[in-house]
C-alpha cells in the first residue's frame, strides 16, 4: 500500500510513493528544501488524499510556519481550523514522552485521526539526548510510529553542504529508517543547484538517478536526471566526455 | 579576420602547432619534388603498415561516432549526429577500403586499385560533405521522443552507403570509369574528386578555427589540427603514381596523424 507524497516526480522515484506505515528520512543540508518537502507532503495529504497529518517542530515558531507556507500557497491556518492538519512547536524531552502513554501528542494524533506525521528536525534530539542514549530512543521512537500506522516523515541535517565525505546521521538512524531521501546542493558551472536522490527503500525497489530540483512558489518541482554529469554526490560534479565533447562543437555556434 | 574576445586565451602553444601542422607537411612534400626521395615500398610491406594504419583509423572513428551518438541522445544536437554519421561513414567505408586494398585476400570482392580507390573516395566524399554540414549548418534540436529514431536512420543511411559502395566495386568495377591506370598513375577525375575533398575539409577546418577562436575550447583545436592534416594526406593522395609509393605512404602517414589529433581531442574532452 503506497502513500502518495503528491509530487508527482518524487512518487515515480518511488515507484508510486512511501510504503504506508513506513519512516522515510529527508537528510540535507541547510537551505535544500527539507521543511518544504516535509510540509509539502503534509499540505498534499490533507487537501489532496484526505489524510490528515501533524507538523511537529523544535526550532520555528508556528507564525514563521504559516509565513513560509503562505508563499507556496499553502493555508495552514485554514487547514488547522478544518482539523486536516495541526503544527505543534515543542522541544526534544516532550518528543521522547511521546512514546510513553498518555502524552499530549499521541492525544492529537488520535483526536485529529493523523496519517502522516512530519518532524523536523530530528537532528534536533542529539543535543537533549546523550549520545549513548540516542539510538536506543529513536529506535523506541521509530517503533512507536510504526505501532500507530503512522507513515512519517523525519527530517535531518547533515553537516557538509559540498564534498565527497557524506554521513546521512551520526546516529546510526539510516539502519533504523526504512527509506532515505537525500537532498544535496550541487555546483554546476558556476551555479549552485539542488540534487535529490532516493537512497533506499526498505521491500521496494526505487528510482537510483540523481535529480535536479527547484524550489518554485508551488513548492518542490522534480527535473532531470544529471545524466550528463559524474560524480554529482561530491558537490563539484564533473561533465561526462560525451557532454563536453558534443559541448565543444555547439558551443561555438551559439556566438 | 576579426579577432574575437575569447582570442586572448588561445596560448601560444596553440598557435605553434597550428603552425607546425601547416608548415611539416609542406616541407615534407617539397622535399620529396626532388626525385632522390622517390621510393617504391615492397607491397607486403606496405599491406602491413596499410592494414595498421586502417585499423587505428576504424576503431577511432567509431569511437567518435560512438560518443557523438551518445551525446545526441542526450541533447538532441544536429551538429552532434552529423558529426557521428559522418565518422561512422569513414569507419564503415574505410573497413571495405582495406579489404579491397590490393594484395589482401578475396574476401567478399576481388580487391584492387580502383576497388580500394573507389571505396576511399565514397569514405572521403561523404565524410567531408558530413562534416562540412556539421560544421557549417546552425545549431537545431531534435525533439527527445523521435531522436531515437533519428539515430537508427543514421546507422541506416550509412549502412546502406556501405552496401551501395561494397555493391559498386564487386559488380560494377568494369563500368565505372577508372581512377588509376597501372604505369600511369592517377586519372584527372580521381585527382579532381580529391581535390573537392580537400577543398570541402578547408572550409570544415577554417569553421572549426572560428570556433576555436571564440571558445579556446582544446577539443575544437585538436579536430582543427586533424582536418588540417586529413588535408595534407589528400595531397599525398592526389600525387602517388604507384599504390605502394613514397606518396601513398605519406598520405597514409599524415592521415594516421589526422586520428590520432581526432583521438585527442575526444580524450581531453572535459
Amino acid at each position: 500500500m503506497r502513500v502518495s507524497t503528491g509530487i508527482s516526480a518524487l512518487d515515480a522515484m518511488l515507484h508510486g510513493g512511501l510504503m504506508r506505515g513506513d519512516v522515510t528520512l529527508v537528510v540535507g543540508s541547510a537551505g535544500t528544501g527539507k521543511t518544504t518537502l516535509a510540509l509539502q507532503y503534509l499540505v498534499n495529504g490533507a487537501t489532496k488524499f484526505n489524510e490528515n497529518g501533524l507538523y511537529i517542530t523544535f526550532e520555528q515558531m508556528p507564525a514563521q510556519i504559516y509565513r513560509d507556507a503562505a508563499s507556496f500557497g499553502w493555508d495552514i491556518r485554514k487547514l488547522e481550523a478544518e482539523g486536516k492538519l495541526r503544527v505543534v512547536c515543542t522541544s526534544p524531552p516532550v518528543l521522547v514522552q511521546f512514546v510513553e502513554e498518555r502524552n499530549p501528542i499521541d492525544a492529537i494524533i488520535s483526536e485529529m485521526s493523523a496519517k502522516r506525521i512530519v518532524i523536523d528536525s530530528i537532528s534536533n534530539l542529539e543535543s537533549f539526548i546523550p549520545a549513548s542514549e540516542l539510538r536506543g530512543e529513536l529506535y523506541r521512537l521509530v517503533n512507536h510510529l510504526k505501532m500507530k500506522e503512522l507513515t512519517s516523515i523525519f527530517t535531518a541535517e547533515s553537516q557538509e553542504v559540498f564534498g565527497d565525505h557524506l554521513v546521512v546521521t551520526g546516529v546510526g538512524l539510516s539502519f533504523l529508517v526504512d527509506c532515505i531521501i537525500l537532498l544535496r546542493i550541487v555546483e554546476i558551472q558556476s551555479s549552485l543547484k539542488k540534487a535529490l536522490t532516493v537512497l533506499k527503500i526498505r521491500g521496494s525497489d526505487h528510482d537510483k538517478q540523481l535529480r535536479e530540483f527547484e524550489i518554485t512558489p508551488q513548492g518542490i518541482k522534480i527535473a532531470a536526471a544529471f545524466a550528463q554529469y559524474e560524480g554529482v554526490l561530491t558537490g563539484a560534479p564533473r561533465r561526462s566526455t560525451t557532454e563536453a565533447f558534443t559541448e565543444a562543437f555547439k558551443k561555438g555556434k551559439k556566438i | 579576420m576579426a579577432f574575437y574576445p575569447a582570442a586572448r586565451r588561445i596560448d601560444r602553444r596553440a598557435i605553434a602547432y597550428l603552425v607546425c601542422t601547416v608548415l611539416v607537411p609542406i616541407i615534407v612534400y617539397f622535399a620529396y619534388a626532388q626525385a632522390a626521395f622517390y621510393i617504391v615500398s615492397d607491397p607486403n610491406v606496405f599491406l602491413v603498415f596499410h592494414a595498421f594504419v586502417e585499423i587505428f583509423t576504424v576503431v577511432v572513428a567509431a569511437a567518435i561516432a560512438y560518443v557523438s551518438f551518445m551525446g545526441y541522445r542526450g541533447d538532441g544536437s544536429r551538429t552532434i549526429l552529423l558529426l557521428g554519421t559522418a565518422f561512422l561513414a569513414q569507419a564503415a567505408l574505410d573497413t571495405i577500403h582495406s579489404l579491397a586494398y590490393p594484395g589482401m585476400p578475396n574476401l567478399f570482392f576481388q580487391p584492387g586499385s580502383n576497388q580500394a580507390i573507389y571505396a576511399w573516395l565514397f569514405a572521403r566524399i561523404s565524410g567531408a560533405i558530413l562534416l562540412l554540414l556539421s560544421a557549417t549548418l546552425p545549431e537545431r534540436e531534435t525533439p527527445p521522443k523521435i531522436r531515437t529514431k533519428i539515430l537508427l536512420l543514421a546507422v541506416a543511411a550509412v549502412a546502406f552507403l556501405s552496401i551501395t559502395c561494397a555493391y559498386a566495386i564487386k559488380e560494377l568495377i568494369d563500368v565505372l570509369p577508372p581512377m588509376f591506370i597501372q604505369g600511369k598513375g592517377l586519372t584527372m577525375l580521381k585527382i579532381g574528386l580529391e581535390d573537392l575533398v580537400a577543398l570541402t575539409l578547408a572550409i570544415t577546418g577554417l569553421s572549426y578555427l572560428r570556433n576555436y577562436m571564440h571558445t579556446a575550447n582544446k577539443t575544437i583545436l585538436t579536430f582543427t589540427i586533424g582536418v588540417t592534416l586529413f588535408i595534407f594526406s589528400e595531397i599525398g593522395f592526389m600525387l602517388y603514381k604507384n599504390v605502394y609509393d613514397i606518396y601513398n605512404i605519406t598520405g597514409h602517414i599524415f592521415k594516421l596523424a589526422a586520428f590520432i589529433a581526432f583521438l585527442i581531442g575526444l580524450i581531453r574532452a572535459r
